[in-house]
């Protein structure tokens, strides 16, 4: 039914020297795990390569279900947004589009040390799979290969 | 030539030029032509052609034009130029005219008409209709400008 | 500044001595700045235009019109008579009796009225004694003003001052009433001690408790900034006591990348944020909802980073609002080593380190150091991948007040694995994509009893598709490290559109289990099963601002949900906002929600939210607000019923008058409504 597996490296060519530019008050922790995610599949930046954009990424948190009895927060969401593009110099390899990942953690009322734990845990999980997402359709984008 | 002593002049006026024209009838008149320069104490006219109205051997009014006619004053630190040049003695006048151009100093006035008064330093500048005069000011450190 | 000054006139006169008079279409160019006039006199020696008859004079930022002006060209100083002026990047405009530049951009108008409004009878104004317009600062301050509202003066201002930065400017006057506060009335006082530094002093009466004091001072320093917010309600009539919150944040660049950073929370009433956030700015480091937050975080950290390194010292302390429940751990101290390194071309070694000293008031206190050294080396083409990983878990403990834990213990667990996935694409002649992406995570992890170790902080998250692939995926926390001999499966598909938007994705795993035991929160050694319950989560988007998010565990023989959570989001260009929650967790959490925000024609909008508890079939926590833009003012009446800490609840009215280009509105706000509206902003 169509399906194949791509040949090539991971890395296709025309994106040869990847590097990733981020904004955003999440932008930096994103650009992170992107940027360590593409060295894991071999790439290396180049100062003249073609850019990653993760533009104006923002990280939101506020409780999503609270307790009737006590009123306290049950549930966390963390939300990451952005957008998200590829271009070479001024020409646009791959359009913009925005990114929204989303997280949940619950609020353990015994102690507040391991609702730290798993904020720091739900953020770091969140981050990894906005990578995913960001280089699925990057890598593999048909425009690129 | 000299001319005879001029009125505010201070002193007598000099014209070298290269050809002179003078007539006494119907009016006392003289016209220099070529590379003019007239002299009146550290007034310096050059200028294209030059003419010269006397009444009883007073110069009246002299008309200087030129591409352009220009005038040095440096005790007041004044030049300017014009198309034409008219300067009279007597009231001690200058009226520079056609695109005409005023220095004192490193300030400038310029417009159709600029009207300089030797006696009292004043300056009148008009413009042709539809035109405007326009005038750069450059104020000296601590803004004080030499009269 | 000692730039020419040019003038334009149809004709100009020549005083002598320095004095020039220009007739007749006057345009006088100096500096940044150019005038108009009907006459204008020049004074060299004085550097001063004396300009008459419909002066125009266009400054940075103002433009000024007034019968006669007379202005000191390079001392930026000059008396405007009746001067009528505009501010056009704040759309702000008025009149004076007088007004006189007092520097560059800094100007004094007499007997001045100000307002953004436009129209005969404008919606707001102030007339003030005096008025000073400072750009450089970008603000204004007035004295002895009258603030009039449709021509009837309502309030009288000693001194009264405002930025003028778009979006800036101190908070609103509030008017509200709510069960707990009673009828409230809220005036801001803004002071601009410099342009890094601001204070905003409110007084707040609240007719059932007292009178709120709140002050929020804000620094901003090339290598330091930060913002500290005091609260007072003396003789609080509700608890009877004096209520005070606390809250500053700082952070300080040390240089050659060491930085400070300190977050310190603190309130006396565990419900004041609950019953005053709606009014204060107050942010504090909680995590999580406006009233709902379970406990104050404070933190203060030195931390050093590179591009390889982080490390740092952190005091890490709570204040729990809850009621009854265990005394919260503090950490004091915390100190931490991370590090990354690139092995190779795709190699990697990761390094994690911290230190802790768990103290509190109850149970034992202890000392843990945990190192986890990670290397790995990833084989990746096109098509799939393969990464084998080798891990230490490393912790030693030293407890005091032990109860009944060892003194001294050691806990070291190795952690193998090997992931591997391959990727189809199916690609359409369109240019859209589909891409299936199997994968699978074998993992290894020692069984080891952990119930002589105590648990400072870990607990048991509840999981979802990506934690089935992590390495302890039971834990969060680093007192408990789960057991393995598993296989983690999981099938991932994604499909975009010809522009490449990703429209959906869709992803189901589980975990195969080959080691039948493992070990519980306790430590305890378990009986597990030889299968996890399914894991999938799914996102579709027709548009690219129209989201539907669901995350499930079903059942390993798919007869019921341990969770199922769904959210849809639509955020239209025009402001419309519309969400929709519905969170079940099987013996904790069944709740569903929906809110929106409407405009209604140009000026008005309406909002609402109401969330409802399934499980005890009763409505949680609503809102219903209606707002007004009329161009140079705005107002957001809001009434909502909030569910307070310890479950007692609170209706309130809240009704926020905006002034544009007077006042803005504070980040509260916006945190207030985002928590009930996701999406929307009070600015519309």
């Amino acid at each position: 039914c169509g399906f194949h597996l791509p040949g090539g490296s991971t890395i296709p060519v025309r994106l040869r020297g990847l590097r990733v530019e981020a904004s955003g008050p999440a932008g930096g922790q994103l650009a992170q795990a992107v940027e360590r995610a593409l060295e894991r599949d071999g790439n290396v930046a180049r100062a003249d390569g073609p850019v990653l954009r993760l533009d104006n990424i923002s990280l939101n948190q506020r409780a999503i279900s609270i307790s009737p009895s006590t009123g306290a927060a049950l549930e966390f969401l963390n939300t990451l947004r952005g957008s998200v593009w590829v271009q070479r110099g001024k020409k646009i390899l791959l359009p913009a589009e925005p990114l929204l990942v989303e997280q949940s953690f619950t609020y353990n009322s015994g102690s507040p040390l391991a609702t730290n734990e798993q904020q720091i845990e739900s953020q770091q999980q969140l981050f990894a799979e906005a990578a995913r997402v960001v280089l699925r359709r990057v890598l593999l984008a048909p425009a690129l290969r | 030539a000299n001319a005879p002593d001029a009125g505010l002049g201070k002193g007598p006026i000099h014209i070298s030029a290269d050809q002179l024209q003078g007539q006494n009838k119907p009016v006392q008149e003289a016209i220099y032509s070529g590379d003019v320069v007239m002299q009146q104490g550290d007034l310096i006219i050059h200028a294209a052609q030059l003419t010269i109205h006397a009444a009883a051997g007073k110069v009246e009014k002299a008309v200087a034009t030129g591409s352009p006619v220009s005038f040095t004053m440096s005790s007041a630190e004044r030049h300017g130029y014009g198309q034409q040049l008219t300067y009279e003695p007597g009231s001690g006048r200058i009226i520079l005219s056609g695109d005409a151009h005023l220095w004192q100093g490193k300030n400038e006035v310029s417009g159709n008409q600029v009207t300089y008064l030797l006696q009292s330093q004043q300056t009148a500048v008009t413009a042709s209709p539809g035109q405007r005069v326009r005038s750069v000011f450059y104020p000296a450190k601590g803004g004080s400008a030499k009269p | 500044q000692d730039g020419p000054v040019t003038l334009y006139a149809d004709q100009i006169q020549g005083l002598g001595s320095g004095q020039w008079t220009a007739s007749g279409n006057v345009e006088v160019l100096y500096g940044d700045r150019r005038l108009y006039a009907h006459q204008a006199h020049y004074d060299e020696k004085k550097d001063e235009i004396i300009a008459k008859g419909q002066v125009h004079l266009v400054s940075p930022g103002i433009v000024t019109n007034a019968p006669e002006a007379t202005l000191k060209i390079h001392s930026n100083q000059g008396i405007v008579l009746h001067p009528r002026f505009l501010l056009p990047s704040q759309d702000g405009h008025g009149q004076a009796s007088s007004g006189r530049e007092l520097g560059k951009n800094h100007y004094r108008l007499n007997e001045a009225c100000y307002t953004t409004c436009h129209g005969q009878v404008p919606a707001w104004q102030i007339y003030s004694q005096q008025l000073d317009l400072n750009q450089n600062d970008q603000y204004i301050s007035t004295y002895n003003s009258t603030l009039n509202v449709y021509g009837l003066p309502v309030l009288w201002l000693p001194y009264f001052s405002f930025p003028l930065q778009r979006h800036s400017g101190f908070l609103p006057p509030t008017i509200g009433s709510s069960t707990i506060n009673g009828f409230t009335l809220g005036i801001p006082y803004y002071f601009d001690i410099a342009s890094n530094l601001d204070d905003t002093l409110t007084v707040e009466g609240l007719t059932k408790r007292g009178v709120l004091l709140q002050n929020q001072f804000r620094y901003l320093e090339p290598n330091y900034s930060g913002q500290l917010l005091l609260a007072l309600l003396p003789h609080d009539k509700l608890t009877g006591s004096n209520v005070w919150a606390v809250s500053w944040q700082h952070q300080q660049n040390l240089g050659d990348g060491f930085a400070l950073s300190v977050n310190y929370n603190r309130v006396s009433y565990r419900n004041f944020l609950a019953d005053l956030s709606g009014v204060t700015g107050f942010n504090g480091g909680y995590i999580g909802g406006v009233g709902n937050a379970p406990y104050l975080t404070s933190t203060g950290a030195i931390s050093y980073g590179n591009r390889h390194l982080q490390a740092g010292v952190m005091l890490q302390g709570y204040q729990e609002l809850l009621q009854g429940e265990a005394a919260p751990y503090a950490q004091l101290p915390y100190v931490y080593a991370n590090g990354y390194w690139r092995l190779g071309k795709t190699g990697y070694f990761d390094w994690r380190s911290n230190f802790n000293y768990f103290y509190a008031s109850t149970g034992p206190i202890g000392q843990r150091l945990d190192l986890t050294p990670t290397i790995g080396w990833k084989w990746s083409r096109a098509w799939g991948y393969l990464e084998p990983q080798g891990r230490l878990y490393f912790s030693h403990y030293q407890i005091q007040r032990n109860g009944p834990y060892d003194r001294v213990s050691n806990r070291s667990l190795p952690a193998l694995s090997l992931r591997g996935g391959l990727n189809f694409v199916r690609d359409a002649q369109d240019g859209s994509s589909i891409v299936l992406h199997p994968m699978f995570k074998y993992l290894f992890i020692p069984l080891q009893a952990q119930n002589q170790i105590p648990n400072f902080d870990s607990s048991t998250p509840f999981q979802n598709y990506n934690s089935i692939f992590t390495d302890n995926s039971l834990f969060d926390g680093s007192d408990r490290i789960n057991a393995a001999n598993q296989l983690a499966y999981g099938l991932e598909g994604s499909g975009y559109n010809p522009n490449g938007r990703e429209v959906w994705s869709a992803a189901i795993g589980q975990i195969q289990y080959f080691n039948r035991r493992q070990i519980d929160l306790a430590g305890n050694i378990v009986a597990q099963n030889s299968r996890s319950n399914y894991f999938w989560q799914a996102q579709y988007a027709p548009l690219a601002n129209l989201n539907f998010l669901a995350s499930s565990e079903t059942d390993s023989d798919w007869q019921r949900f341990e969770r199922m959570d769904f959210r849809a989001q639509w955020l239209a260009h025009n402001g419309t906002v519309l969400n929709l929650d519905y969170r079940y967790t099987r013996n904790y959490v069944d709740q569903a929600g929906v809110s929106a925000a409407l405009p209604i024609g140009k000026q008005w909008r309406v909002l609402g939210s109401y969330q409802y508890d399934v499980q005890d079939n009763k409505p949680l926590e609503q809102l219903v607000g209606i707002g007004y833009d009329g161009g140079c003012w705005t107002a957001q009446l809001m009434m909502f019923h909030q569910i307070l800490l310890g479950g007692q609840t609170n209706n309130a009215v809240y009704l926020e008058i905006v002034l544009r280009g007077l006042t803005s509105i504070g980040n509260s706000s916006n945190g207030f409504l985002d928590q009930y509206v996701p999406g929307a902003s009070m600015e519309f």
